[in-house]
Parts: structure tokens; sequence; C-alpha cells
């Protein structure tokens, strides 16, 4: 896709979006709405403004000019990694899925050499917990208090 | 993973076990979780670990506070509301913050679900002027807010704190009208009242002592049944002839429906922690006026004080919420 | 002099053994916690008080000097080496600490923040020990009216992020006035913005946004460039020589600008840094060259946001304002050993107040010497392999934020900003606008609308005060000079019919 027509979705997206915002804005009384209902509006016409500026952009490239595209398989698996390892986060404990994720994207994102791949990930979680569990006490989503998962 | 499950699962089990256990073995077996609804660092939080360490002394078991601060005290309240009753969490509470929060909005917790242990402090409420005002006694305040309706501006820390709801029940008792400026803590506040932006401050006694002791504050009433001995020169409210009974309370609350056993265990625990002198000299240094009181006597000033908040609303909701 | 009697006693109580220790793990920690996006200061004190419970209280405030001072420079690490601010003062050190970094001057940025830093400490904390009773009485004086001008001056310094389409950073300072206004609205209780969700009543957390328009982007580029530059940036070997006087007026106007925005309560060293870089370019003639890696783009707002931390404690200890969430946290430190702060605090315990204000000083001074030795180990940051740091940023995010409340949903929260943020520089709009908006937002609506409750609605009260005017003719000055410079620029290249002479 040419990049002013992704910009032109994004602003006639966001223009919606500030829309809504007003809308939900209209229901708060008295002075606490005038600077929701002010930003929404700024909004708004800011979106309008983009919009107009990317399709005037749009008409002037056509659909020659299309973006180096981005890396979507990898930008994928790391954005999908990254949200498995936060759900795991509180099942499984937060060094232990930490122990799991980094090797995982680092070998995902292609990388082989083995000693670095998991000794690395294993010094970092060393460090860590010396820092976070020692040091500064941080009372995290332990390994294997389950009761607190409810109450999370 | 695969080989992680079987570890978590068998000891997932084990802690139900000790769960379902503690019913008939010796309570405390293992370290026990204090929530605290504020941040690290805050007042509260200071207050909870300085009490802390002496209640681990006499449960025999050691304690980790759990800090679950947000949405003025709920977040803390409602996980509180929320743990198992089987002793091994219980919580600091905030009065009157967790009566209020269920009257102005639908709260995620209900009063039922926590029971009082024990009253940890009293901070009652008052109200000050700068020491060069023309206001020197709460008889001027009134006189000068009925020639005036509307005009005499009081500071808070917050709308619904309870610097805001005693002010509010004030100005009941005493048919007067002053003016609501909220301020997003004790610190603004003071800084307002000091500079003179604002003509009045509803703080807390043992917030306003210090300024009064520098000559920089004089303060017009403390809202307590008693002097304070701290401030033993400032009237009460009653004294003077306005009923207004209102100020932070801090306390420790459980879940509901312990059993009675590890609930005796537990209010013992913090009965002798808070009567320790160790202790007692501690809250001294830090300016905490104690006042103790036991499940009973704290659970029945609950209800009186939530009543009256709930009179209070009906008369004149004090948060603007849809 | 009474001040100085008071240093003399206080002077062989801070070199005992203990406390030196203390303060050497003070600052390392500080360090290591300004450098991990996520961590900052408040969050390393608030987190530490309760081990300090034991201690004797000269040994527990010079740990806390320590991580004051420390968080506040390592910020720029990150900053430099992967363009992720470590801490919210860190934001103004990306704009030529980073572009240094790229051309293979790290260890050179990483050393002159560090040199402007400890400068800016000491300036600081001499500023507290000489002047803390006099200039506290500033701070009173600010009335809610004076602090929405304030605020209104701070949103200034968001002109100069803007980037080369005006209208893309006013969005991004749009996005940072909504997330500001999310929560109960401090004066009426209303919940906005906030969709029945409770852990977004007590509205949205500056580290939470930081962190993920800041940390995430710059993780994920690193994981889709990983193959291409598997073995990651390089490092000059040559030692450049760097004419160290050149700095002197750079040091000299940002501690001055630090230490003044320090006192003001509310402001913070964030502001002060960016006020501080901006103030910088704007004088320098050859301007352009900032924002391109220029070495005095990365001295001026280290050396502000440094002079800010002492400074930001006189009001606090002198009066028991606290200017800003750290110090409000360093008084949670005080009140544990029985020190209330106050007038009566230098009344009844001047050793201890005046320890600590010297340890501000003596840490500034381990800072350098810590950093030195750190900055070596740092740099090797570039040599990883981004496949393995890209995850690492994930994880030390997560951590951090998880940290400051407990709570899981701050961290989906801020890879929900951080996925926001990556759209965002992949539209070329500018995130930095979003997070000053974020700072200065709630706080100008609230005492405008605190200032017109005092007053009855009258918009008089606004311009009453002294200072008042004294901020509305700086926001005067900043917004008129340079329009005012173009205006000339055009006339005479007009006048000389051709391009104006360089």
């Amino acid at each position: 896709m040419p990049r002013p027509l992704i910009e032109l979705l994004c602003a006639l997206l966001v223009s919606g979006l500030c829309i809504a915002g007003f809308f939900e804005a209209i229901r708060y009384a008295g002075p606490s709405g005038y600077l929701p209902k002010t930003v929404m509006a700024l909004g708004f016409l800011l979106a309008l403004i983009w919009a107009f500026q990317s399709a005037l952009q749009w008409r002037k490239e056509g659909s020659a000019s299309s973006q180096k595209g981005t890396d979507l398989p990898r930008l994928s698996v790391f954005i999908g990694l990254s949200i498995a390892y936060i759900v795991l986060i509180p099942f499984l404990g937060y060094f232990t899925a930490t122990l799991l994720f980094i090797p995982a994207v680092t070998l995902l994102l292609g990388y082989r050499k083995t000693p670095v791949l998991f000794g690395a990930p294993v010094i970092f979680v060393v460090l860590l917990y010396l820092l976070f569990g020692l040091v500064l006490q941080v009372q995290l989503p332990d390994e294997l208090l389950f009761q607190l998962v409810g109450t999370n | 993973m695969k080989t992680k499950m079987p570890i978590t699962w068998l000891a997932a089990g084990l802690l139900s076990a000790a769960t379902m256990g503690s019913a008939w073995a010796e309570y405390p077996e293992r370290p026990v979780t204090m929530i605290v609804a504020y941040s690290a660092g805050g007042g509260t939080d200071v207050a909870a670990r300085t009490l802390a360490p002496y209640i681990e002394e006499h449960l025999g078991q050691s304690i980790t506070v759990l800090n679950r601060p947000g949405a003025g005290g709920e977040i803390g309240f409602t996980a509180l509301a929320q743990a198992d009753p089987d002793g091994y969490t219980f919580g600091f509470i905030n009065i009157p913050n967790m009566l209020a929060i269920p009257i102005q909005r639908e709260a995620r917790y209900s009063l039922e679900d926590i029971d009082p242990v024990a009253q940890i402090v009293y901070d009652a409420g008052a109200l000050s002027v700068r020491s060069d005002s023309d206001i020197t006694s709460l008889e001027e305040l009134v006189a000068e807010a009925k020639a005036n309706p509307g005009t005499v501006t009081y500071g808070t820390t917050g709308i619904g704190s309870d610097d805001h709801l005693a002010v509010l029940s004030f100005e009941r008792k005493a048919g007067i009208e002053l003016r609501h400026i909220p301020f997003p803590g004790a610190a603004d506040l003071r800084a307002a009242t000091l500079g003179g932006h604002i003509t009045m401050a509803s703080m807390n006694i043992s917030e306003s002592v210090d300024d009064m002791e520098a000559g920089n504050l004089h303060i017009l009433g403390q809202m307590a049944e008693e002097r304070w001995e701290n401030a033993p020169e400032v009237p009460t409210f009653q004294e003077l002839g306005y009923d207004v009974v209102m100020g932070s309370h801090r306390g420790i609350g459980a879940p509901a429906g312990m059993p009675e056993a590890v609930f005796e265990t537990l209010s013992g625990a913090v009965t002798k922690a808070v009567a320790d002198p160790e202790f007692q000299e501690k809250s001294m240094q830090q300016g905490l006026p104690l006042a103790f009181q036991g499940p009973e006597a704290f659970g029945s000033q609950l209800e009186t004080l939530n009543a009256e908040l709930k009179e209070l609303w009906e008369e004149q909701p004090w948060s603007q919420n849809q | 002099m009474d001040i100085f009697n008071n240093i003399l006693t206080a002077l062989p109580l801070i070199f005992s053994v203990n406390v030196i220790i203390a303060m050497v793990i003070g600052t390392t920690v500080g360090i290591m916690v300004g450098a991990l996006p996520g961590l900052s200061a408040t969050m390393g004190i608030a987190v530490l008080i309760p081990l300090t419970f034991t201690m004797e209280p000269l040994v527990a405030l010079g740990m806390v000097a320590g991580i004051y001072n420390g968080a506040m420079y390592g910020g720029s690490i990150p900053a430099i080496l992967l363009r992720i601010p470590g801490t919210p003062a860190g934001i103004a050190t990306v704009f030529d600490g980073y572009p240094m970094a790229q051309k293979g001057q790290a260890p050179l940025a990483l050393k002159i923040s560090l040199v402007s830093s400890a400068i800016g400490s000491a300036v600081s904390a001499i500023a507290l020990l000489a002047l803390a009773p006099p200039l506290a009485a500033i701070a009173l004086k600010f009335s809610p009216a004076d602090y929405f001008w304030l605020a209104l001056f701070g949103m200034t310094a968001i002109a100069v992020l803007l980037s080369s389409n005006p209208v893309k950073g006013l969005l991004s300072t749009c996005l940072g006035l909504v997330v500001g206004i999310v929560g109960i609205d401090a004066m009426t209780g209303a919940e906005r913005f906030s969709f029945g969700n409770i852990e977004l009543l007590s509205g949205i957390n500056i580290i939470v946004l930081l962190t993920g328009l800041f940390a995430i982007p710059p993780a994920i580029d690193l994981a889709i460039n990983s193959m291409t530059s598997q073995k990651g940036a390089k490092l000059d070997k040559v030692q450049e020589k760097v004419r160290w006087r050149s700095f002197i007026p750079v040091w000299i106007k940002s501690s001055i600008l630090g230490v003044v925005v320090g006192i003001i309560p509310a402001l913070g060293g964030n502001i002060a840094a960016v006020l501080a870089w901006n103030e910088q370019r704007r004088s320098d003639p050859d301007n352009d060259r900032y924002g391109k890696g220029e070495p005095k783009g990365v001295a001026a707002p280290e050396c502000a946001n440094n002079a800010d931390t002492a400074a930001t404690l006189i009001p606090a200890l002198t009066l028991g304002i606290p200017g800003s969430a750290v110090a409000a946290v360093i008084l949670g430190a005080l009140l544990v050993h029985g020190l209330r702060p106050g007038p009566q605090l230098f009344r009844d315990d001047p050793e201890i107040v005046f320890g600590f204000m010297l340890s501000m000083l003596v840490t500034a001074i381990l800072m350098f010497v810590i950093g030195r030795l750190g900055a070596r180990a740092f740099v090797h940051v570039l040599k990883a392999p981004p496949a393995l740091l890209a995850p690492m940023i994930i994880s030390l995010a997560v951590v951090g934020i998880y940290s400051i409340h407990n709570s899981m949903f701050e961290v989906w929260l801020m890879l929900g900003f951080g996925l926001l943020g990556f759209g965002m520089e992949r539209l070329g709009i500018p995130t930095a606008p979003a997070v000053l908006a974020v700072i200065l937002g709630p706080m100008a609506e609230e005492s405008l609308r605190r200032a017109l409750l005092i007053s009855g609605g009258s918009f008089d009260y606004l311009v009453q005060s002294w200072i008042s005017w004294i901020i509305i003719t700086m926001i005067a000055v900043t917004v008129l000079v340079p329009i005012w410079k173009r205006f000339k620029k055009q006339r005479t290249s007009r006048g000389s019919n051709g391009p104006s002479p360089q």
C-alpha cells in the first residue's frame, strides 16, 4: 500500500475516534467536560487536516511510491511472542517466563550461536533476580504462590 | 514448558492442601500478606510498615507488605475483600475512604466482605487558618460564613476525602455554606494555606500541629471526642457546640468469614503489637495519634459513621458522577 | 555563620564508614535503576524505604541521596545507546545523544553526559546547602493562577518538539492531553475516559506511557532489523579530543535553569531538561547542528536534569512541600526515621538535615567515579546481538512497570502504548510532545479550575500577582521572539533580493 493512503486511513480513523470521544465527553457535567470536549474537537480538526494533506500527497504521487515494506513476519513473531509472554507471566512466574521468552525470540529471529542463545538469558535472569528479588525486594508474581493469581 | 507444568501443578496442589488444612492446623504456619491500598512511601504505607514487625513478633510469622494502590484505595480494598478468609491475608483499611467509595460510586467490593479487626490510629479532622487571619475562632468563622454565604474558601485533600466529608458535616450542623477548593494532597493544601491563597485548611490534626507550634497556623478546633494529647490547647468541636466527630481512621481489616480461632489469634497479635512500648515510641516520633479499638468497638463505630455518611450523601452528594 | 557551623558538625558524621558504603551502594543502584526502562528514582527509593527501617538515619538518607542522583544520570545511558530514555528526564538527551552514538561516538556522549550530570548535581547540592531557608519562601508565593501560567510556559517547550509537520506534533499533544484526562477528575469527582474500568480510575501513570512510547518501538526495530545488523553498532576506537572549556557556559546556564525549575514545585527534571536543550539550541548561532549529534545538546539537558535534584528538596525539607513524586517519597523516608520535614527539622535535627544535604554533594562526586567505571561496561550493550537485546528490553520494561503498582493491567497498557508508539513513529508522528502534555495538561487544567473556584469565576484573578506577570512575559518572549526573528530574516532577504547571508 502506498504510504499516503496508509496515512489517509489512519487520519480518518483518528478523526472517528475523536468524534466518539467527543460524544463520551458530552456526558461529563460542567467544568469536568470543558477540556475533554476541547481536546477532542481540536484532535478532530487536526486529523482532518492530516487526512487532507495525505489525500493531496496521494493524488500527487499516485500509487507509484510504494513504501519499502516492513518485515511483517518478523514483526508479528516479535509482537506475538511478547503478548504470549505477558499472558504467561501470572501463571509461570516472571523469571520462568523470561527464561523461556528470551531464547524463543532470539531463536525465531534467526540467531544461532547456541552458547549465547542459552547462556545470556540465564545470566540476565540471575542478574534480574539479584536486582529485583534481593536488592529492591519487589513482589513479582511468584513462581509458586498460586493463591495470589486470583487477586491479581 | 512441559517440564515446568508438573512442578507447578504439584505446587498448586500442595498450596491448596495447606489452605484447607489451616482450619485445624496451628495458624499461622506460613508467611502472611498485608495489603496496603496506597502507594509505597506514602503516609499509610509508612504507618503499616512501622507496625508490621510488631505484629510479626506476636504472630510468630513473617509479614509481606503488598501495595495495591489505585482508585482512591478501591483496588486494594477489593483485593482484601476477595482474598481467602484463611487468616493469611489481611490489610490496612482507611476510614472514611473505605465507607465513602461504595456510597459515591458503584464499588467493586462491599462492606460486608471486610471485617474490622482493630482501629490503630485516629487522626481527628481540624480546621486551621493562617496565624494572621481575621478569623480566630469557630464562632467568628460561622458568623463570617453566615454574613457572606459561599465565599469563605477552604481546602481539602480531595473530593470525598475525610477532610472534605468533615467540613460537609460541619456545614450541615452549623447551617453555613463554605466554598470548597480540592487539592491533590496534603502538601499542596498546606502550601496554599501558608501562602494565603485560601482562607482555611481542613487537614488532620497531626498534619496541622507542627505548623501551629511553628506559629504559622492557628487551629480553630479538632473533630475528636477528646483533645489529642499533642494538641491539648485546641478545643474540640463538641466543646464549642458543634457535634462533629470526623477524621481519618486507620485500622486493620480482614476478609469476612474467617474461622473464629484464626480471627482471635490475628486480633490478639494486633492488640499486643499496638500495646508494645517500642511501637508506641516509634509512632510518637512519627506523630501518629494512636487510638486502639478492638473489633466490636471499631465495628460499631464504622456502622454509625456509615449511617451518617449515607445521610449526608442523600442530602448533598459530594461527588459529581454522571 | 549558622550554616557553616551546621556543615562542620555534620561533616564527620557523613564520613563514617557505614555512610560511605551506603552512598556507594545507593549511587550504584541509582544508576542501574535509572538506566533500566520502566524503573525510576521514585520507585527505587519507595521500595528501598522498608529496608532502611533498621538503619541509622544518615546511612539510610545517604543511600537515598545516592539513588536520587544516580538515577537522574542513569537515565541518559539507554537514551544515548538505544534511544530509550531510562527516566522521563532523559527525553531531551535522546535528541542529540542517540545521533552521536550512531556516529560511533557513544563513549564520548556517555562521558559528556556523566560530566554534565555530576556538575549539575554538585551545583544543585550547593544551592540546597546555602540557599534552602531563604529560597523556601518563594515556593509558598505561587498561587493556583501562577501554576496555571507555569504549566502553559512548560507547554511552550512542546513547540520545539513538533516535527517538520506541526499538525502531527499537535496530534501527539492531543494524545497526551487525553491520556492526562483519564481517571477521576480531582475537582469534581467525575470519572472521565475510564469506561468503568477500576484500574483506570486513578489515571495513567506517566512512567507507563513513557516506557510504552519510548522503550517498545526501539525494541521492535531491533527485532525487525536483527538480521541486517547482526553485529551491532561499531564504536570509534579513536579517542576524540573534547574542548571541555567550551562547555562551561552551557553548564552554567543549564544548572541555573535546573535549580530554578527544581525550586518551583510541580515542574521537574523532565521539563528542566527540555527547556535547557531548547535554550541551548536557541542561543547557539550554529543551531542547525542540534538534533543531529551535537555534544552540547547532550550536555545541556543532562546538566539541567541533575541540577533539578537537590533543588527539589529545598521546598520539601524546609516547608514539607514536595515538588515532585521523588521528593514526596524522600519525605516518606525521612518520616520513617521520625524526622518530620518543615522548619522544626532544621531546628531539632540540624546535623541530620545538613548531613543529608552534604550527602547529595558527596554522591554527585561518587556518581562521577562509579559512572566512569560503569560507562565502559555499558557501552558493550551496543555489541550485543540485536536479536537478544530486543526481548531483553521487553522483559525489563515488563518487570519495571509491574513493580510500580504490582499491576498486570499496567503492563498491558504499556505494551498497548508501545504498539501505538511504533505506529506513530512509522507515520512520522513525534512521541515526545505526548509525554510533555501528560505532565503539563492536568497541571494546567486543575490549576486553572482551582484558580477560578477560588476567585468565584472571575478571570481577573489570573493576572493579579507579579509572579503571573513574570511568567506571562516569559511565555510571550519564547513564543514571539522566533516569529519576530523569522520575520526580520524574511525582510532582510527580500531587501537584499537574494538568500540571506549566513
